[in-house]
């Protein structure tokens, strides 16, 4: 065997471990999904083909409707998710004072689980809690209002906790792309008198392209099927459908309704919906690259 | 090209794998009898012994010990689940349906939980012997059909109900006297508005899950509804839009209007913080059970059993069936059906519910049990006496919920969120309720 063949051998054997692991836990069950989408199944017992019926019925399921325009409200928050990041990020490379704890402290939120944070929020923002207190305490009572509980607030409001929980790893992202940014480009921009806006929008985005659409396609893949916990903890989809979301309604119909074909519809949908806007985002974030 | 081949033909494969049929479950059969004195370990699961430090917990760690000294050759295995996930991990443990893995004996809700569960249980016909089914109340949330006489799947452990828990001292605060508690809709009404005169809510209420609302609603059908009418809404003879059950979201809107709940109501859980904020004293009402939990024991412990009254749902339509209190949804055991040694199993459900635990279960744990054999000049709790009083006299009633399957329990939970938070009207509401119960009906092939 010659020289290239056994290095080919071995890198074959090394990626062997997480092949397997990844076909076992990810491929294999999605496409199992896709298949009981098709079918009524509780399960438990034998599933029974019911063709596309599952998708039929998602079409008029005003829940799922609701859930999916929830869905598409946190994308729209995405660009706010990125703005935030990269304008502390922005502070923290030009060595403002503190910047090495700002850093640290930025980071921690992202550490923390969905559930701790999920309680953590729930305690702060209760009617009688924390921010109500300190709003009233600074003559801004008129403000104050149970924040999970009034349907016109809760879904901002969980935009707002989400945010604060996953801006820091956008910070520590955006860091790590302006490491990589030749410091004479900057140097060179303000000696031009590129400053504010101008110095973010012209040269800052554009030096930074690649790692704001890897995370912008991470937020929005993370704002489609990893925001459960949160909804979980904090609101249960209530109050009513206001905080609905469709991972949520996902798991209701699986695990309270034993309605295991319907769900693996709306898993599948949910795949769809979120494969066709990351792949619409690609291509529209890499437009005249060439 | 050899490349894209290899990949299509891996796909194809997996594609094979993930499609091929499942291989299809070995069917129960009947288990022969265990051999005498075979060493035998019943796994069983609840949501109860978390704590076995106090309580229903230590009720049953104590049964536990008692029956395998009883029984040298029977160890007791007893796992305590998460109760807001208990009934994922059963399934999750049905569909692996695996003596060596599942539990033999479960903690179940009775009522629909356990009709949804039939098909991971084992039928008690052969074991349920006529004194015992005589000696206990609840088989007809136990049992195939909501029907007495039909095949038990369960044996009811406890009784559990909806009744008002009142504050004596602050309805003495706010100038109404507290011997007399409000009896009417418009007296209540009133009591809430003094309350809220005197800086405190009317009534403590958590309704973050929803349950606040079914449980009003269950609390005061009886106004409103006969037996039959109940009956026909569960077949679907009857519509949810009915005026009947318009006229009990209406009273439920009117109390969100009136202003009778506590600030933050829509987002506090029921348990434990609504029933934490009427024993800090925040509220004076409290919509409660009567056993387990949120009780007239946890409540008379921390603000005293002579600062405590109970009542019955307020009366805004009178009737004779009013004053009724709706019991059902208590815990009972069944038997899974991969269980090996279900005659052993079933021994060790019958030992829990014999007389002298159900003794124990009432007055150790506050609980009334579904074992109707024990003595009543036990109890010294006076709000613990009037409402054994009122189960003696038959001033019971089913759940209004307790056979609405759970995708319209949650529905009807939902729109009544949006209801108290006005997003939506009553009639809409319903409707919506309705629209769920036809689509349930669709898919079970069911309805009028």
């Amino acid at each position: 065997m010659s020289r290239r063949a056994r290095a080919a051998l071995a890198g074959y054997l090394f990626l062997t471990p997480a092949c397997l692991l990844l076909i076992t836990f990810r491929v294999i069950p999605a496409l199992s999904a896709v298949r009981h989408a098709f079918t009524e199944w509780d399960g438990v017992a034998d599933p029974t083909s019911v063709g596309l019926a599952n998708f039929g019925e998602l079409l008029g399921d005003d829940v799922f409707r609701t859930a999916v325009q929830h869905n598409l409200l946190l994308v729209g928050a995405v660009p706010l998710w990125l703005v935030v990041s990269l304008v502390l990020a922005l502070l923290i490379h030009q060595d403002i004072p503190g910047s090495r704890f700002f850093r640290a402290a930025f980071f921690l939120p992202s550490v923390l689980s969905p559930v701790i944070v999920g309680t953590l929020f729930t305690a702060l923002l209760r009617s009688s809690g924390p921010v109500n207190g300190a709003l009233k305490s600074v003559g801004l009572g008129a403000l104050a209002r149970d924040w999970l509980g009034d349907p016109h607030a809760a879904l901002p409001t969980m935009v707002l906790v989400m945010l604060w929980c996953v801006f820091g790893m956008g910070v520590i992202m955006f860091l790590a792309g302006l490491a990589a940014v030749p410091k004479e480009i900057f140097e060179a921009a303000r000696i031009d008198g590129a400053q504010g806006w101008p110095f973010l929008i012209y040269i800052v985005v554009p030096s930074l392209r690649y790692v704001i659409e890897f995370w912008a396609v991470n937020l929005v893949v993370w704002s489609f099927t990893s925001l459960f916990a949160f909804v979980y903890v904090m609101t249960g989809g209530g109050p009513g459908y206001a905080t609905m979301l469709v991972e949520y309604q996902l798991y209701l119909q699986a695990f309270e309704f034993d309605r295991m074909g319907y769900a693996c519809a709306l898993g599948t949908a949910l795949f769809m919906v979120v494969f066709g806007i990351a792949l619409l985002q690609v291509r529209l974030m890499t437009r005249g690259e060439d | 090209m050899m490349r894209l081949a290899l990949a299509l033909l891996c796909l194809v494969s997996l594609l094979c794998a993930a499609g091929c049929p499942k291989p299809p479950q070995a069917e129960t059969k009947a288990q022969p009898p265990t051999p005498a004195g075979e060493a035998v370990t019943l796994t069983v699961w609840d949501w109860h012994a978390a704590d076995p430090s106090k309580g229903v917990g230590l009720w049953l760690t104590e049964i536990d010990r008692e029956f395998e000294r009883a029984n040298p050759n029977v160890k007791i295995k007893h796992v305590a689940q998460s109760h807001t996930e208990y009934y994922e991990i059963f399934k999750a443990a049905a569909a692996a349906a695996s003596p060596e893995r599942g539990p033999d004996v479960v903690m179940l809700h009775q009522g629909s939980r356990i009709m949804d569960n039939t098909g991971s249980l084992t039928p008690l016909t052969e074991y349920v012997t006529p004194e015992f089914r005589k000696k206990l109340v609840g088989w007809e949330v136990t049992c195939e059909g909501y029907d007495t006489n039909g095949t038990p799947w369960a044996v009811p452990i406890a009784v559990q109900g909806l009744v008002w828990y009142y504050h004596k001292g602050l309805l003495k605060e706010a100038g109404l006297d507290p011997a007399r508690p409000p009896r009417t809709w418009k007296d209540f009404l009133a009591a809430c508005e003094a309350m809220r005169k005197i800086g405190k809510a009317g009534i403590a209420v958590g309704e973050k899950e929803g349950f606040w609302s079914d449980w009003f609603i269950n609390s005061a059908y009886f106004q409103t509804m006969t037996p039959e009418d109940k009956a026909a809404l569960v077949t679907g003879k009857m519509k949810w839009t009915d005026p009947k059950a318009v006229a009990l979201v209406e009273r439920l809107k009117e109390l969100a209007d009136r202003g009778c709940f506590q600030e933050g109501a829509m987002a506090t859980p029921l348990f434990p913080d609504a029933g934490e904020a009427f024993m800090r004293g925040d509220a004076a009402f409290f919509l409660g059970l009567i056993s387990d939990v949120a009780h007239w024991k946890e409540f008379g412990e921390m603000i005293g059993a002579e600062n405590l009254g109970v009542m019955t749902c307020p009366v805004f339509q009178d009737g004779p069936n009013a004053s009724k209190l709706p019991t059902g949804g208590a815990f009972a055991y069944a038997v899974t059906k991969w269980c090996l040694h279900p005659k052993e199993a079933f021994d060790y459900i019958a030992f829990i519910a014999n007389d002298d635990h159900a003794a124990t279960f009432l007055t150790e744990v506050g609980s009334f049990p579904a074992n109707q054999t024990y003595d009543a000049s036990l109890i010294e709790d006076p709000n613990a006496q009037a409402i054994a009083g009122w189960l003696a006299e038959g001033r019971t009633g089913p759940q209004m919920t307790d056979m609405t399957p759970t995708e319209v329990g949650e529905a009807l939970r939902r729109e009544c969120q949006r209801v108290l938070t006005a997003q939506t009207t009553v009639e809409a509401a319903l409707a919506a309720v309705q629209k769920a119960a036809d689509g349930v009906a669709a898919q079970k092939g069911t309805g009028p």
